[in-house]
């Protein structure tokens, strides 16, 4: 889908985009973030290899949080923040300045945590779509972000990972401090989308070669 | 003073009220949870100042500040908002804003916010 001059464009904007959310997740927990992105792959779902074990936080048996934020109109998806259940009340805890770096086994996440979850979900999502929306000087329009407790088994259906659906894939390590609180990003994207972000991307390394 | 506080998460209601109580004396403070009830707030409760994000559910943040700005050109409006759009900015800026302020709200940020609503105050 994507050739390696795009990939290595696209990797390097997503670094800096992913670079600025961390930034803010970094503010907001008062806790140096070490943020890797080993990864950006834009695929269609169909194509994922279930055994690839990156892509675990799909598949594997729990509770997810899942955050998502839907944008439009001219470019247009749905981008997506995911949490194993236990981490994302790790995160809440270190937002909320609570200390705690291990929780009970029964633990719940009441309101006060998915509140806190949503807000800096928003903040972090904002971060990356809001800078493609610079990048591409187009305007997009947010829908309202959503947020879910899921299980991990019936996550994948649910996901836009219908066929001929491309997802843009930002496989992202938060590594909080002494804490390791891991999420994945999600972009899904349509196909319309995708022919602007490429055709923005391909203009860039045109002007960079002339 | 009085302050509409327009903020669909209870966690940044919390925050920016506790930060306006902690650095202001003499302030009136009212919580909005969307720009419906905001609007409806600033009818009744007639603010000097409106602390307003923009993505709330139902009526957001711009509409509301377009309704207001459709009759009143005075009341100063700061918006806390997560969307880092230029495009976002420069259209509310358009609307007449006293500042625009990105989230996450940090030590500067809150700094920022509390001159900017010292100014408000003086401008009275």
């Amino acid at each position: 889908m994507l050739n390696e001059l795009q990939k290595d464009l696209l990797t390097e904007l997503v670094n800096v985009y992913v670079g600025q959310a961390a930034n803010m997740l970094s503010e907001i927990v008062d806790r140096h973030i070490v943020l890797n992105i080993p990864d950006v792959e834009l695929i269609s779902f169909s194509d994922v290899d279930r055994k690839d074990r990156r892509y675990n936080i799909f598949f594997n048996e729990g509770h997810l949080f899942r955050s998502s934020l839907q944008f439009g109109y001219e470019f247009q998806g749905k981008a997506f923040l995911m949490f194993p259940a236990e981490q994302a009340k790790i995160l809440a805890n270190m937002c909320l300045g609570e200390l705690t770096e291990t929780i009970p086994e029964n633990f719940r996440l009441m309101d006060t945590d998915l509140d806190v979850l949503k807000e800096v979900s928003n903040v972090l999502l904002n971060a990356i779509i809001g800078e493609f929306g610079n990048f591409l000087e187009l305007k997009l329009e947010y829908v309202l972000p959503d947020i879910e407790l899921i299980h991990g088994t019936h996550s994948d259906p649910e996901i836009l990972l219908q066929n001929e659906v491309y997802v843009l894939v930002l496989h992202t390590s938060f590594l909080l401090a002494e804490t390791d609180v891991k999420g994945i990003i999600i972009i899904a994207l349509s196909m319309s989308s995708i022919s602007i972000l490429l055709d923005k991307i391909d203009a860039l390394l045109g002007a960079g070669h002339e | 003073m009085k302050v509409l506080i327009v903020e669909d998460s209870i966690f940044v209601q919390k925050l920016v009220r506790k930060l306006i109580m902690d650095h202001t004396t003499d302030c009136e403070i009212q919580i909005a949870s969307n720009g419906e009830q905001g609007y409806n707030l600033y009818q009744t409760f007639k603010p000097d100042l409106i602390i307003t994000d923009l993505l709330m559910p139902g009526l957001n943040g711009q509409e509301m500040l377009r309704m207001i700005r459709e009759i009143d050109r005075d009341v100063h409006i700061i918006i806390l908002s997560a969307d880092i759009q230029k495009a976002t900015r420069e259209e509310v800026e358009s609307l007449g804003i006293s500042g625009f302020l990105n989230k996450p709200l940090t030590v500067d940020k809150a700094n920022t916010l509390v001159e900017l609503i010292r100014v408000t105050n003086h401008a009275e």
